[in-house]
């Protein structure tokens, strides 16, 4: 009986150690010191998915982001025509859906499903919410890093946008000069 | 491919059931147990009371353990000293409504026995029940019911007075932990509608308690305040109970003024002193309009006044006064737990 104890004790340790070295590594936590990282470790909840189960699906409303601390996740978005593209693969470290922190009842614009047993940690809104009452230097460092990461990713987009009209009016001009000749 | 999504259902399916089993399970236990509900009722009150205060010195850099030890010893020993302040008071008002009771059963069947007439003047079929008789019979019994039943109120308060501060402490210290601990068994599917739900129904009751409470808190001492300065008997007593049914929306305030009018009525007092104690629940309600709805109550009643006094008729129906003030509440959390689950299952998959 005492061994079973201390065995579990042992055990929820060694996952709040797991789980501070994910949040650790993790972009949107990277500035937050050891006693920091605790508190959100306090706040975070881990979740364990099955090959080929869906974390979310597109269209759904979201309220948080995960950290793959275990595993591999398949980002999938199906077009207008109804045919399903794969986005990214993602692998341990990397974390997805944050933009749902910041929307309000903001839908989800993709499928996230696990392509082995893996494990999350989800951040949501609500944590969110109360590590900015309870500890808002806290609060503000992650919102900081999270401003970085969203800014950070509206530039790709810019910049994809704009490769793309450059190859679309490039396009164009070869047809035109085509119609020509 | 097809196995592994047999299992990840079979897996959902059990973990709905474990959610819906726990849930039951605590709902029969708080039902069954003697003084476990109203025990709950008052802690979880204290507990949205204390919780902006315990994260207000959780901010300043204060560990959780000093941050609700803090706020939770303040409220015990304000209570404490509000108790050994007014018990006196209490006490010599009781004494001075057993003295006075055979006079109020008295003044009572008077004034019945004259509206009693005068509705035989003006209807003299509809009325064939004896309304004195009827009402000299309810309050004797009344009265034995309340003598007979004292010891048992006292134990009660008692075992109330034990586990609510108990649970209030748990609830502020580990209430984190504990819905923290309940939201891991729900399936994957529907988690973080769950989380979503759970930090809804949070914030809603909490302002809800605080608000109420506040308000019923200021009423009640303009209520005592007014009334003590008419030298109105048994002020502490009215004012009490406007506190109570003032956390009832819409309808307690009147239902609180109505005992103050019915003393009022059977010792005759002249129209002044009728007129001026309807000014003191005026004045509590105009500030309470003016002042405090705005300002702590406003959202936090999301429901329609005809349906806050149809789940009000059901909660007094079903457990009493504690269902009266609980019932509005308890019907708000019902329809946002509806409109989440439409949101989120039937609207998305439309």
């Amino acid at each position: 009986m005492m061994n079973l104890l201390w065995d579990n004790l042992f055990k929820k340790e060694d996952a709040t150690q797991r789980t501070i070295s994910v949040l650790s590594q993790s972009k949107l936590f990277s500035r937050l010191t050891k006693r920091e990282l605790r508190v959100v470790e306090d706040l975070v909840h881990e979740r364990h998915y099955r090959m080929s189960e869906a974390i979310f699906k597109q269209g759904e409303i979201g309220i948080g982001m995960y950290i793959i601390a275990r595993g591999s996740v398949e980002i999938t978005v199906v077009e207008p025509d109804g045919e399903t593209s794969v986005i990214t693969n993602l692998k341990r470290g990397d974390f997805f859906g944050e933009l749902s922190l910041v929307e309000e009842n903001g839908k989800r614009t993709a499928n996230a499903i696990a392509t082995e047993d893996s494990v999350l940690i989800g951040f949501f809104k609500p944590d969110l919410a109360a590590i900015l009452q309870t500890a808002p230097a806290i609060g503000a460092k992650i919102t900081t890093n999270l401003a970085e990461v969203l800014g950070r990713r509206l530039k790709l987009t810019t910049d994809k946008i704009s490769q793309l009209r450059r190859e679309m009016s490039t396009l164009s001009g070869l047809s035109k000069a085509d119609e020509k000749s | 491919m097809k196995n592994l999504s047999l299992q990840i259902r079979r897996e959902r399916n059990l973990r709905l059931l474990t959610v819906s089993a726990t849930l039951l399970a605590v709902l029969i236990i708080v039902f069954t147990v003697e003084n476990l509900l109203i025990s709950l009722v008052l802690a979880f009150a204290c507990t949205y009371l204390l919780s902006p205060f315990v994260r207000h010195l959780e901010r300043i850099g204060l560990s959780k353990n000093l941050a609700v030890l803090i706020p939770f010893l303040s409220l015990l020993i304000l209570l404490t000293a509000l108790i050994v302040f007014t018990i006196p008071l209490i006490i010599q008002q009781s004494l001075e409504f057993r003295d006075e009771l055979p006079k109020y059963i008295e003044g009572a069947s008077l004034l019945i026995t004259k509206w009693e007439q005068k509705f035989r003047e003006f209807s003299p079929y509809v009325l064939k029940i004896n309304l004195v008789e009827n009402a000299a019979r309810l309050t004797e019994a009344t009265v034995t019911n309340i003598i007979q039943s004292a010891p048992k109120i006292a134990q009660q308060l008692f075992t109330v007075s034990l586990l609510s501060p108990l649970f209030c402490y748990f609830l502020l210290r580990d209430g984190h932990g504990i819905s923290k601990s309940l939201l891991s068994i729900f399936p994957n599917n529907i988690f973080e509608m769950a989380i979503s739900l759970s930090y809804k129904i949070n914030a809603q009751i909490g302002e809800f308690i605080r608000a109420r409470l506040i308000e019923a808190v200021i009423v009640g001492i303009v209520v005592w305040i007014g009334l003590s300065v008419m030298n109105f008997p048994y002020a502490i007593f009215l004012a009490l109970f406007a506190v109570l049914m003032n956390l009832i929306p819409y309808v307690g305030p009147f239902i609180g003024a109505i005992p103050a009018f019915i003393i009022a009525l059977v010792n005759q007092e002249p129209s002044l002193v009728i007129m001026m104690m309807a000014l003191v629940y005026l004045i509590a309600q105009i500030i309470d309009i003016i002042f405090v709805i705005p300002l702590v109550v406003a959202k936090t009643v999301n429901l329609h006044p005809a349906s806050v006094i149809i789940v009000f008729i059901i909660g007094a129906h079903l457990m009493g006064v504690l269902g009266m003030i609980i019932a509005v509440p308890v019907a708000s959390v019902f329809k946002l737990i509806f409109f989440t689950i439409y949101d989120q299952l039937i609207k998305f998959r439309a």
